[in-house]
């Protein structure tokens, strides 16, 4: 420890001043002669508290070293450590807000995230790692004084290193998830490629079985639409980007969209952790395959469905020949709807035309119209 | 089956008033009230599963009992229809006067003729009524029209009741075809049958409120002269001679 009295770091600056005004001649006579250094002293300390209260980390850091103490701990922290941090701006009681004195002789309690982080701790509180023993809090997944570090290697949420970080507890659905096309594009350096919060989320994280939850059936499509739906990443990969918006066209998804749960949904044909190219031979949605994909719902699918493309739409680069069916109707069905039209038209005009022979000769005393 | 039309259609230039003529026979009306029944039911859960994002779709799978009564309601109505389809069959094997309705509705070169100078008559009012026989033009088409549309959908739709076997037995675009085939020959029905056919029978030339033959089998015979003047002028013209 240095050689601090039992005293408060943080009032000791205020005291230190206290005792050089009291001292010296009568402070009546000096007072007048000294106006102007009283001046120039009492702002400064002014300034100085202020500054205190800013807890500006370069003018603060002498006198809130914590690393004296620290450094020598059992899980050292140290100034090293803390300056590539994204926190390097803040001050050790910034996090540590429990600490009223230092030295503090009991351990602080834990560090509330949520003070800033206000948004991402509510999601956090709402999830299962909230309510589960031993599931993973802030510091579970980012780590605590390195946070965000820029050294890939100490940063726990790196995209290249969140399927590591999850695969601590759940080893088994990162088993599955370290062949699939996600991980390996990922390896590949493709950037886009899925990791495990692209698809379950962040802080909020929740089970497929709850309502609203990104892997959820009813929301599932919107999720992998996230990037399957976007162009421009698609593109980039040469994947097509047609595949979100032939599924909500399809009875799959106004199944799924009218309540039926047990609707097909990306994941029951594609698969979830493991998901793989369909020209791989091992992939659900490979043609030898299909059969026993659809075959889970559909009993009785021969190998003949092999082959079949299930993402079609209907255009001149997709279904053709439904394509043409449908402009064919567009024309037959506009031609009949001005048809109508003229017909409503002549129908009116010959019972108005009637109307007035039949009042006219009413008038002129001929009768009726027959 | 009722045949007795026969002998009062060539009774129906003795104008009395409030004389009838004899339309459609029992036979007929049956098979009219099934099939009117069954498009009905077709349409509605059909376009509420086409249109399902919508409001009124769902409000209308919702008092089908859901997704899966909406599948019961379209697939009951679609053997009401078949039924219908084999009571349209049946009455043309065994009754006379279907044959000669049949007979009738065939669709002839001066129909296109004829609906031309309907439309001349009703803009210009110069000139003498529409020549339509016993049935116009447009009642001539709105038969074909059922007629194919019946057996387009039949078709279609029997393809896509089960689609593995479908799939098992067609290429896939077959089912492509079939399920654009199904949805948009379902809205040309719509326009033509729904909107059209009970325009002309609830509103157009004089039928307001509505033609009662489809219940009763019989319409004035005032009506049918000034719907069907070719058909009345021959009758009358038999009779004088």
């Amino acid at each position: 420890m240095p050689n601090h009295d039992s005293n408060s770091l943080i009032r000791r600056p205020r005291r230190e001043q206290g005792q050089k005004l009291a001292s010296g001649r009568s402070l009546a006579r000096r007072a007048l002669r000294l106006a102007p250094a009283t001046l120039v002293f009492g702002t400064s300390f002014f300034i100085a508290l202020l500054g205190f209260s800013a807890a500006d980390p370069g003018s603060t850091s002498g006198s809130l070293d914590c690393t004296p103490c620290h450094a020598k701990s059992k899980t050292p922290v140290t100034r090293d450590l803390l300056k590539d941090s994204v926190h390097a701006g803040l001050s050790c009681i910034d996090c540590h807000a429990a600490i009223q004195n230092i030295p503090h002789a009991e351990k602080p309690s834990a560090v509330e995230c949520g003070s800033c982080h206000a948004a991402e701790a509510m999601g956090w509180h709402k999830s299962p790692h909230a309510v589960r023993p031993g599931a993973p809090t802030c510091v579970g997944c980012h780590g605590t004084h390195s946070i965000h570090a820029i050294r890939p290697g100490n940063n726990s949420v790196l995209k290249l290193n969140i399927a590591q970080l999850c695969e601590k507890c759940h080893d088994k659905q990162f088993m599955s998830y370290k062949t699939s096309v996600h991980a390996q594009a990922l390896k590949r350096g493709f950037g886009e490629a899925a990791t495990c919060t692209d698809c379950h989320g962040e802080h909020s994280i929740q089970g497929p079985e709850t309502a609203g939850s990104l892997v959820a059936p009813a929301s599932i499509s919107s999720t992998c639409g996230g990037c399957h739906g976007d162009k421009k990443t698609m593109e980039t990969y040469g994947i097509p980007t047609d595949r979100v918006s032939t599924f909500r066209s399809s009875f799959h998804a106004a199944a799924l969209k009218m309540g039926n749960m047990k609707a097909a949904t990306c994941a029951s044909c594609h698969g979830a952790h493991d998901i793989l190219a369909s020209t791989d031979p091992a992939s659900r949605t490979n043609p030898v395959n299909l059969p026993k994909t659809c075959g889970r719902c559909h009993a009785g699918v021969k190998q003949g469905f092999a082959g079949v493309r299930i993402h079609v739409d209907v255009s001149p680069t997709g279904a053709r020949a439904a394509w043409f069916v449908r402009i064919f109707y567009i024309v037959f069905i506009s031609i009949l709807v001005l048809g109508f039209i003229v017909h409503i038209l002549a129908e009116r005009l010959g019972t108005l035309r009637n109307k007035k022979i039949a009042l006219r000769d009413v008038s002129s005393g001929k009768g009726g119209v027959q | 089956v009722n045949s007795k039309g026969g002998s009062e259609r060539d009774r129906r230039s003795s104008r009395q008033p409030g004389a009838t003529i004899s339309r459609l026979t029992l036979w007929q009306r049956c098979e009219h009230g099934l099939m009117a029944l069954s498009v009905t039911l077709l349409i509605l859960s059909g376009l509420a599963l086409a249109y399902h994002e919508q409001a009124w779709a769902r409000f209308l799978i919702w008092l089908m009992g859901g997704l899966q009564g909406r599948h019961w309601v379209h697939r009951t109505a679609a053997i009401g229809l078949l039924i219908a389809g084999l009571f349209h069959l049946f009455g043309l094997i065994l009754s006379e006067r279907h044959k000669r309705d049949f007979h009738e509705v065939k669709p002839r070169l001066n129909d296109f003729s004829a609906a031309w100078l309907g439309l001349k008559f009703a803009f210009s009012g110069e000139g003498d009524p529409p020549p339509y026989g016993w049935f116009t033009p447009m009642q001539k088409l709105q038969y074909w029209g059922v007629l194919i549309g019946c057996i387009l959908m039949g078709i279609s739709g029997a393809l896509l009741w089960n689609p593995v076997i479908t799939l098992n037995s067609f290429p896939k675009w077959v089912l492509d075809i079939m399920l654009v085939l199904h949805a948009t020959e379902a809205q040309f029905i719509f326009v033509l049958f729904i909107l059209w056919h009970l325009y002309d029978v609830h509103v157009a030339g004089g039928n307001f409120p509505m033609n009662p033959a489809w219940l009763t089998g019989k319409m004035s015979e005032e009506l049918f002269a000034r719907q069907h003047h070719a058909s009345c002028e021959n009758a009358r013209a038999k009779e004088e001679a």
